[in-house]
């Protein structure tokens, strides 16, 4: 169904992106997929306000209700979200935000306790975790990444 | 014990019953404040456990203890006692997974063929089960009758699309590396605060069918409840006792949890058991209690459920199996201030290379932080050679003292 669009991007890690695949779901823009439903992603997770700003080679798209708060990083180059943090005191909705189970991506490393997950890839880092009213956490496509720009640059919102 | 030990070892009978308690006092003045035995309202604490081989760090500063839950008005034969249940001061009320509870308990009930159960976020997944009535026995306290969520993945009731339990979910005791969870922050039921009921969200479901929408409202009665304020006595607080762990670890450490402040002088007793060592007191909760750290002050929580100093840091994180620990190249000194605006404390600690420490095997480190991006968390290692006293309501005697509160002293 997404295999279209992500098919351009086949290249080394194209192995990783074919195994989350399963977990994709068309409706939202979520983590590596099209930036286009940015809006959906928003009804879904009942956020009130939205506001883009362009930083050196990406664009920022900030969504935020009273108590939670997301970002989505946009290759503008690709149209596609390439990372995405939040922070609030709910619960993220993961299967908006990453469209994927965090704690099932094949041949990742993952570090879990009760209150922290940090998941790792060739092409995928993950980290998340907190307690009721201090949730935060973000997701990076290492492979979407726009040339030039580090992973340590995607910031909590 | 030490002192009726040395007075055991000599010829008592040669010195009449005056001298000796005169030489008693002598000898406790001499000495550093000793706690009193426990006797009975209180249960063991062991960080670290090797029964999870394999995590990694997720092995390290863990602090299980054992409950006792049998199935209500049931017959001898009908209980289990599990062990590897994580204190967790962060979370409200008994959990455990269905696979090392082999008992059967049965759904709240919420209509003809219908039952309650709950999706409950954890900092690194949600858990999704029954809410259930059980016999919980803590200690040797007294039994009590309480709500529980029973951890039953892939049993019944599927969770609800977008429930957060469909995705990112922790489903098996070597996920985290615990048979459950006993959360004891200082609230009686799990929905008690607006942050907490936006966290533990209930269901009414078929018990082989699909689940309505989330209820808004649950009774007070049904919901998973922190079981000491169940207790008959021994009700208004839990006072835990790790000891001191020296910065190259150590392995299966011990400690005490005590229920009840002031109930029963003087085993919870704070004056007794704090000796001469100051108390500090700070007029906020535990769960969340303000934290200067690095000049940016957060709503940080005093949590047996982290097992490491968490902070925002530029500190180079581990990566791979220790994932956000740091892994700093050499020792850092850091600290942090509780409640600036009042008791003004300033807590120093110290964090090594996660790494190094960890590769040593041993279950419980004083020195490893991690990264937490939005907020502080007064983990485990806040917690050795310290006494926390988290309050729950009002404690008369040798101290006065009423919630929201929570005290500590040095050992």
């Amino acid at each position: 169904m997404k295999t279209d669009r992500l098919l351009p991007l086949a290249n080394a890690c194209s192995a990783v992106l074919l195994l989350l695949l399963p977990f994709a779901r068309p409706a939202s823009a979520t983590l590596g997929h099209s930036a286009s439903n940015v809006g959906s992603d928003q009804k879904t997770m009942k956020l009130e306000t939205s506001k883009t700003e362009t930083v050196h080679g990406y664009r920022v798209v900030a969504l935020s209700s009273t108590d939670f708060f997301v970002k989505e990083f946009v290759n503008p180059r690709s149209g596609l979200v390439f990372a995405v943090s939040w922070s609030g005191q709910r619960p993220p909705d993961v299967q908006t935000l990453l469209g994927f189970d965090p704690g099932k991506v094949e041949g990742a490393k993952v570090s879990r306790s009760l209150r922290f997950e940090h998941v790792e890839s060739p092409t995928l880092i993950i980290d998340f975790g907190g307690l009721p009213g201090a949730f935060s956490g973000k997701a990076v496509r290492l492979d979407l990444l726009p040339a030039g720009v580090k992973a340590s640059e995607v910031t909590l919102p | 014990m030490k002192i009726s030990n040395l007075l055991s070892e000599r010829p008592i009978r040669t010195f009449s019953l005056p001298f000796l308690l005169g030489a008693a006092v002598v000898l406790l003045a001499g000495c550093p404040p000793k706690t009193p035995p426990l006797i009975h309202n209180a249960t063991a604490i062991t960080v670290g456990s090797n029964m999870f081989p394999g995590l990694g760090a997720g092995g390290v500063n863990h602090p299980y203890v054992s409950v006792s839950v049998c199935v209500p008005n049931s017959n001898a034969g009908s209980c289990a006692t599990v062990d590897n249940i994580l204190l967790d001061t962060g979370s409200v009320g008994l959990r455990i997974f269905s696979s090392a509870l082999p008992i059967s308990l049965v759904p709240i009930s919420t209509g003809t063929n219908s039952g309650l159960f709950q999706c409950a976020a954890f900092g690194s997944g949600s858990v999704w089960g029954p809410v259930t009535q059980a016999v919980v026995t803590l200690g040797s306290e007294p039994a009590v009758t309480v709500p529980i969520q029973v951890l039953a993945p892939g049993q019944g009731p599927a969770p609800p699309t977008n429930s957060g339990c469909n995705l990112g979910t922790l489903t098996k005791p070597t996920d985290a590396g615990l048979n459950g969870v006993l959360g004891l922050a200082p609230f009686q039921h799990d929905n008690d605060s607006v942050i907490l009921a936006n966290s533990d969200v209930y269901f009414s479901c078929g018990m082989t069918s699909a689940c309505g929408s989330a209820l808004t409202t649950v009774a007070s009665a049904q919901q998973v409840a922190n079981p000491v304020f169940a207790l008959p006595g021994d009700n208004n607080g839990i006072i835990i006792k790790l000891p001191s762990v020296p910065n190259s670890g150590a392995v299966n450490e011990g400690g005490d949890l005590i229920f009840g402040l002031n109930t029963v002088t003087p085993f919870n007793d704070p004056m007794a058991l704090s000796g001469s060592a100051t108390i500090h007191i700070i007029n906020k909760s535990a769960f969340q209690t303000p934290t200067m750290f690095n000049g940016v002050l957060s709503n940080a929580f005093v949590d047996t459920g982290s097992d490491a100093m968490f902070f925002p840091s530029t500190m180079p994180s581990c990566g791979g199996l220790l994932g956000s620990f740091y892994c700093p190249n050499s020792s850092t000194m850091l600290a942090a201030q509780i409640d600036p605006a009042a008791a003004n404390l300033p807590v120093a600690f110290q964090v090594d290379n996660a790494t190094t420490l960890t590769a040593t095997g041993l279950t419980a480190f004083p020195n490893i932080g991690g990264n937490f991006g939005s907020g502080f968390l007064w983990g485990i290692p806040f917690f050795y050679g310290r006494i926390i006293y988290i309050v729950y309501g009002p404690v008369t005697g040798s101290v006065t003292w009423n919630p929201p509160m929570w005290a500590f002293s040095s050992m």
